[in-house]
């Protein structure tokens, strides 16, 4: 590490990061040492053996990236671990408060040193620049720990849980080390609450058939979505939104801002359902984290349905703390937009994360304003007319999510307005229509469901979906497997 | 055992399994049947590409890029299979981006230097001088002559695949490597059973060990003429790059080699600018006459027939100038 004197570049960078994803060949020998030892330690699958084989399993995972980082998520663990217990222990308010604070500060202070400094220090120079001043002349820059965000807020979920005694706090660090570190959901989620987790702990997990066709089910569902959908369609998105003089008009931005969308669903959706399915394989149950979001009616309902163990985690752990619609009308207002942005700010250290944020938030205090989404009642066509204003509003807020300027983005905007088609190849929109498809399809089933037109699928109907997925996603099988959500 | 047996015996609870599994293979079996049918006479497919190897008469590995990490950059940095020491002994080395490599003919070369070993030590991805610099550092690479194309790329800092691989450990490089190689070997055998459903790749590169030269394979040839430009530079906006060129020379200088600038016809070949950076660092420039004419594959990189004719013409400058 290169700690020069100020007006140097601080360079923490200089650490190479290895990739582990779930797509890498490294990743599957892991796992299937993993599932041997799922078939041959133990009896009930609750024995110490197994446990301790899933917890090295986990920080081989995580160490793959930068050794060194370990020791970030072993110090946040710890510092999690023992406060909650020294909350349980102490029963004056004041220093149970004051542990809770340290677990807080802890673990949200690094996180804020690992991920946002880097960004802070480049918006002051900005700043100061615009004042005239030149630059200041340094520059931090750091390799980012995988996961840290979610590993963060799973253990901060545990110590204010146990703090508010909802949960019992585990007597052994190796336990809640495993719930935090438990590798198909390390990196990107879906952010598990300890309740969620534990109750799993005494559980018997034999193997049955109908729980290892679902895992198989989920992780093809997830690899078709990441490699075929998502791959394809951020190889049409990088493109267009690298040169933007093949994309002019109302129609090629509007499909553009529409294949992003679909793109950062399949990535982080398809990424979540091979966490799931990878979990069902060994043995445990991850939370949903995505339920059909683009049928939302509402931004509130949106927010319901996409990247759900996030949201579930900012209104227990932040909106209700804060007060949530418990103070009227503007402290209710102000907890929704404070909630947003603080949401946009954890997806990354990125002035369009925050502006994401700010959209959303904005847009959920006009839905509350207007009343939009909460009325019972309403005629089909309001609701049909509501749903294509949401949808819009999602898929037009996705443009500042993915902006790389603040001049690209107003000259997207801009072009939204003039209108004219504006596509230099129609192949390549068909291209997008058809990775389309199967999003929309699985929206459509959902749709369905939740309108009891449709059951829940049978084995049978997923096996022939899963053949089908399976020789497109081999088809498919190409070269570019980074997963969008590792960058948060 | 017993989790084995659960797995392939249904107790009345359950559901059969053969029901299932029987739908999913023959689901798999009609979706790869209607890929073949629909790919059938496509020239996208990959195996006409990827899949046959061009017989390079050396042993030679297939340049991988993922989008993020290049396969060249790796095994050079830590001497893969010791593919750096290919090039050591080289009194010739040719440095650059892929411009560089895809504009110098071997035949040419052997037949021009028939007892003197050459090597094209050029990397893609607009890989910058300071990568090879340390390759040829590291390993002890240092030639009489350095030929640099001398573009803007060559003079700015590491790309960004460069500048991961510098970072790299052996392990990670080996663990990265593995993957490329193995990833690939699964994708080509892939390939011969299910088709790709989108036509991604149209150009193959295998890379020689012994002279480091890329052998292009096409999906298809359309080729468009390049030039070298003589637009005129801003000697002040370019005063960083000329700081970086002339710290380059003197580190090649400084273990008795000799560096000699060219220009390889592209898009964004500027004889000004090649002419500048002579004269800031004093290293001879040898310009091939551009009256010729010159063509590309991608709008970029030289086909081999004009890799042809320039590699001739350099040679012709190189003796005329009394370099070589």
């Amino acid at each position: 590490l290169d700690f020069g004197g100020f007006g140097e570049t601080f360079l923490i960078d200089s650490l190479r990061a290895l990739e582990m994803n779930f797509a890498s060949l490294s990743f599957l020998g892991l796992f299937l040492v993993v599932l041997a030892g799922r078939l041959v330690l133990g009896r009930q699958k609750k024995e110490p053996a197994y446990f301790f084989l899933l917890l090295v399993a986990s920080l081989v995972f995580y160490a793959w990236h930068i050794p060194a980082y370990l020791v970030l998520l072993l110090g946040v663990s710890g510092l999690c671990f023992y406060s909650a217990n020294r909350l349980t222990a102490d029963s004056a308010i004041r220093s149970r408060r004051c542990w809770l604070l340290v677990s807080l500060v802890g673990a949200l202070g690094t996180l804020a040193v690992f991920k946002y400094t880097g960004f802070v220090l480049r918006l002051v120079d900005q700043i100061w620049g615009l004042f005239g001043a030149g630059s200041l002349g340094f520059s931090i820059e750091i390799a980012l720990p995988i996961g840290i965000s979610f590993y963060t807020f799973q253990a901060l979920s545990y110590v204010i849980d146990v703090s508010r005694r909802q949960i019992e706090p585990r007597r052994a660090f190796r336990e809640f080390l495993l719930y935090v570190s438990f590798f198909p959901q390390l990196v990107a989620g879906p952010i598990v609450r300890a309740k969620d987790f534990f109750y799993q702990w005494n559980r018997r997990r034999g193997l049955r058939w109908v729980s290892f066709s679902e895992g198989i089910f989920q992780m093809i569902a997830g690899f078709f979505l990441k490699l075929v959908v998502a791959d394809g369609l951020g190889d049409l998105v990088d493109r267009y939104w690298g040169d933007r003089s093949l994309v002019t008009g109302f129609f090629g931005i509007g499909c553009l801002t529409l294949f992003f969308g679909m793109q950062i669903f399949a990535d982080f959706a398809g990424y979540s359902m091979i966490a799931r399915g990878l979990a069902y394989l060994l043995g445990f149950r991850l939370p949903l984290n995505f339920d059909a979001p683009y049928l939302s009616g509402s931004l509130q309902e949106f927010w319901r349905r996409w990247h759900i163990s996030l949201s579930s985690w900012l209104r227990d752990y932040l909106y209700i703390p804060l007060g949530g619609n418990r103070g009227g009308r503007m402290t209710t207002m102000r907890n929704v937009f404070l909630v947003m942005v603080l949401g946009g700010i954890w997806h990354g250290a990125g002035v369009g994360f925050v502006l994401w944020g700010v959209v959303h938030g904005l847009g959920l205090l006009l839905e509350k304003a207007l009343g939009i989404g909460t009325q019972k009642g309403t005629s089909v066509w309001n609701r049909i007319l509501w749903f294509l204003m949401t949808q819009s509003f999602v898929f037009l807020a996705w443009m500042f999510f993915r902006m790389e300027s603040g001049s690209q983005l107003l000259e997207m905007l801009r072009a939204l307005v003039v209108g004219g088609w504006g596509v230099e190849s129609l192949e390549h929109l068909v291209w997008g229509g058809l990775y389309v498809i199967p999003i929309l399809g699985l929206h459509l089933r959902r749709f369905g469901e939740l309108k009891g037109l449709l059951s829940q699928p049978s084995i049978l109907e997923k096996a022939i979906w899963a053949g089908v997925m399976l020789a497109l996603t081999l088809a498919a099988y190409a070269q570019s497997t980074a997963f969008i959500y590792f960058q948060f | 055992m017993h989790s084995l047996r659960r797995l392939f015996i249904s107790n009345s609870k359950e559901r059969s399994i053969g029901l299932p599994i029987a739908g999913a293979a023959l689901s798999f079996v009609a979706t790869v049947g209607l890929l073949w049918v629909w790919s059938k006479g496509s020239s996208g497919q990959n195996l006409d590409v990827l899949g046959n190897h061009p017989a390079t008469g050396s042993e030679d590995y297939s340049l991988v890029y993922d989008g993020q990490k290049a396969v060249d950059q790796h095994r050079y940095f830590h001497n893969d299979g010791g593919i750096a020491d290919f090039a050591r002994g080289a009194e010739v080395l040719f440095l650059g981006n892929s411009r560089m490599v895809c504009a110098i003919d071997f035949e040419v070369v052997a037949s021009e230097m028939p007892d003197r070993k050459v090597y094209n030590l050029g990397f893609g991805y607009d890989e910058a001088g300071d990568f090879a610099l340390e390759v040829i550092e590291r390993y002890g690479l240092w030639p009489e002559i350095a030929i640099v194309n001398c573009d803007e790329s060559f003079f700015r800092a590491p790309s960004a695949v460069g500048g991961e691989v510098m970072k790299s450990t052996h392990w990670a490089n080996a663990v990265e490597l593995w993957e490329f190689e193995t990833a690939w070997w699964l994708r080509r055998t892939l390939e011969r059973w299910v088709p790709k459903i989108a036509h991604r790749d149209n150009i193959a590169i295998w890379r020689r060990h012994d002279t480091g030269e890329w052998i292009v394979k096409l999906r298809r040839l359309e080729e468009s003429e390049v030039r070298v430009s003589s637009t005129a530079v801003d000697p002040e906006a370019l005063a960083p790059l000329a700081t970086n060129a002339l710290r380059f020379m003197e580190r090649m200088r400084e273990h008795g080699t000799k560096v000699v600038l060219t220009v390889v016809p592209s898009p964004t070949a500027n004889l000004r600018f090649a002419e500048f950076i002579s004269v800031r660092t004093g290293a001879p420039l040898v310009h091939v006459d551009s009256d010729l004419s010159f063509t590309s594959f991608d709008g970029d990189h030289l086909t081999q027939r004009s890799a042809r004719l320039f590699s001739a013409a350099l040679w012709r400058e190189l003796r005329a100038a009394a370099i070589l």
